[in-house]
């Protein structure tokens, strides 16, 4: 069938009297002849016949059963993409034997087998022999063309994929926009209203520069002239006590990075992989049933699935592309080529050198959310430090929280405590009655 | 006269700037008494002008054994997998409170997000068609699986699944694979007997 094409091929440039490109052709030809000329033509798919459109379906879903852990079609994984499958094999009957079992393919001899095999490391492809001949073909020959042709039967395929680019930051950022404009709004006001006492007190003082029977006279006067000067005073004494919060709570603040939203080298969002995709906190974090550090997770821990998923919903291929360059990750050629060099993350949560935190003892022992310090990760685009993450904070969550004493191990060394509980003379125990709020227990 | 104003106009600007240094974007705010905050040993994943390589973190020297870890001794190859099903063994033997517990913890947060809560190979990732689905764990192939092979896919992935090395400890990797045998032999109680039966297996 192929040799027929070529054929027509050659025949049409004779006509155009193109001479260099038929000579350079049949250069080419003459190499390929060897290697080539067995490969086989796959059916011919009608889209509208109904027969190839079950067929197509039922390629598509012995794929995904069967051979998608693997393979896809415009992709090299861990097997070759399967687009164009059919022209590396000599016949139907060769494709089919190699999905059935494939080591014996390749002891047959059979040079593209062995090309194969060699190319991905020896790695042997498992033997589906529950497959029929006719699914096999199904696969090969209708499920993968139409893949590759973008013929899609009926709609059914198209409405299968889930709508899963749902973006997840709506507003957020424009939220804190207008929070912004308020401030600077509510600073203006401020500063008006300061500038209004001012000049106001600077009056009141030459007033006061004057003589005093001429001020008793004034103040008289004023008094009887009625209230304005009473709401002046007001006024100063409410802006004074505004200014006075501001003060204080900013100095109280101060150092405490509460709010803080760093951008980060890769635009890692949070509420997709925790939130949409449900994948565990410590399945990245690991260490925080383990260590005093949560742990950033190592390249390696998202080339996981980012060997596969390589385009996101929101910024496509270019942010899941940083990592690639990070690992060294060539999605070409499916190979760690370059040196791995670290990602440089803002880390967001800075305690003090002074105070010492451990993760496994709150995580582990405790018990505690990782929302309860961290806040609703699985919803936020970019990570945000939720809590002030102040020793009045801290404190106060050791006065508050019960300890998880009941089936604990860890705690079975307060038996006075356990006896107490079990007599009923005692409901609860709180962290600070087991030491939590001894200066040393964070500070030393 | 101007006394009165200066007051104010002190509290009016130390109130502007501490609005203007509360955090949030970029900026972490200011901080006191900087010395105290910043550790002057490095940190845990900081920099570092020490080491040649600019990081803290550190591997060990090659062939180093930290005392009381485990070392993995087969090579991430065909042969090595193929050795992994003869040399390597379970060490530990862990009680059926330990596996259904510790066990399916580990399980539901490492593995369950592709292979499913069942095992069956349609979790979360397979379902909203962001991964393809693993084979299920009660397919001929992996139901036989021996159990070095599994470990030796565990420390280094096969097919699309990657290495769960730097997740799992030598001990947690045996026990979330405990877990994963008790599935299978739930399963296998389930379909290869009737229910009476089923249920002896399973307790056992």
């Amino acid at each position: 069938m192929r040799m027929y094409f070529w054929a027509i091929k050659v025949f049409k440039m004779f006509n155009r009297g193109n001479k260099i490109k038929l000579f350079a052709f049949l250069v080419c030809l003459s190499f390929m002849i060897p290697i080539h000329v067995f490969a086989y033509t796959p059916a011919e798919i009608d889209i509208n016949n109904p027969e190839h459109q079950a067929r197509i379906e039922e390629g598509q879903k012995l794929f995904k059963a069967n051979c998608a852990a693997c393979h896809k079609v415009d992709q090299k994984l861990t097997g070759p993409a399967l687009a164009g499958v059919w022209s590396n094999w000599d016949s139907q009957e060769d494709l089919v034997h190699w999905v059935h079992n494939s080591q014996e393919v390749i002891a047959s001899g059979n040079a593209h087998a062995n090309k194969i095999y060699n190319e991905f490391n020896k790695m042997m492809m498992p033997p589906f022999g529950q497959l029929c001949a006719e699914q096999v073909v199904s696969i090969m020959e209708f499920y993968v063309q139409s893949e590759e042709l973008g013929l899609k039967p009926g709609g059914g395929a198209a409405a299968a994929t889930p709508n899963a680019t749902v973006s997840a930051d709506n507003g957020s950022s424009s939220n804190s926009g207008s929070n912004k404009w308020i401030l600077i709004a509510a600073i203006g006001a401020l500063a008006l209203m300061a500038f209004a006492l001012i000049s106001i007190t600077s009056k009141l003082e030459k007033i006061v520069d004057v003589k005093i029977e001429e001020r008793e006279a004034a103040e008289k006067e004023a008094k009887k002239k009625g209230t304005g000067k009473k709401i002046v005073s007001i006024l100063i004494i409410f802006g004074l006590v505004t200014l006075g919060y501001t003060v204080v709570k900013g100095a109280i603040d101060l150092g405490h990075s509460q709010g803080y939203e760093p951008e980060q080298p890769i635009k890692f969002s949070h509420a997709l992989h925790a939130g949409q995709n449900k994948i565990d906190c410590q399945y990245c974090h690991s260490g925080a049933e383990k260590s005093r550090h949560a742990v950033i997770p190592s390249v390696a821990v998202c080339m996981n699935c980012h060997k596969y998923v390589q385009q996101g919903p929101k910024y496509g291929k270019s942010e899941i592309a940083k990592i690639y360059q990070y690992s060294g990750w060539d999605p070409e050629a499916s190979a760690f080529v370059n040196a791995p060099k670290p990602i440089e993350w803002v880390k967001i949560h800075n305690l003090p050198d002074h105070v010492y935190f451990n993760h496994s003892q709150h995580v582990k022992v405790g018990g505690i959310e990782c929302q309860t310090c961290h806040g609703k990760v699985e919803e936020m685009e970019t990570v945000k430090q939720f809590a002030p993450l102040s020793m009045g904070w801290c404190i106060n969550c050791h006065r508050q929280t019960d300890v998880q004493f009941a089936n604990n191990d860890y705690y079975s060394i307060f038996q006075k405590y356990h006896d107490e509980i079990k007599k009923g003379e005692r409901a609860s125990v709180k962290v600070k009655d087991i030491g939590g709020t001894e200066c040393a227990k964070c500070h030393y | 006269m101007l006394r009165k104003g200066k007051y104010i106009l002190t509290i009016l600007l130390s109130g502007t700037v501490f609005y203007a240094c509360s955090p949030g974007g970029n900026n972490p705010g200011y901080e006191y008494m900087p010395e105290m905050v910043h550790s002057v040993a490095y940190d845990a994943h900081s920099e570092n002008p020490v080491y040649p390589s600019g990081y803290t973190n550190q591997l060990p020297a090659e062939g180093a054994i930290a005392v009381g870890k485990y070392t993995y001794p087969l090579p991430n190859t065909p042969e090595g997998y193929e050795r992994a099903a003869t040399e390597i063994h379970n060490p530990f033997d862990f009680t059926a409170d330990e596996i259904s517990k510790d066990g399916k913890k580990l399980f539901l947060r490492y593995c369950a997000i592709c292979h499913g809560e069942k095992g069956d190979g349609q979790g979360h990732l397979v379902e909203i068609d962001k991964f393809p689905p693993p084979p299920s764990y009660f397919s001929d192939d992996l139901m036989s699986k021996p159990e070095g092979q599994r470990y030796h896919t565990v420390m280094y992935g096969k097919g699309m699944m990657g290495s769960h090395a730097s997740q799992l400890d030598h001990r947690e990797r045996w026990l979330v694979l405990s877990y994963v045998k008790s599935l299978q032999d739930a399963h296998s109680g389930k379909s290869g007997n009737d229910s009476e039966t089923a249920e002896v297996v399973t307790k056992n």
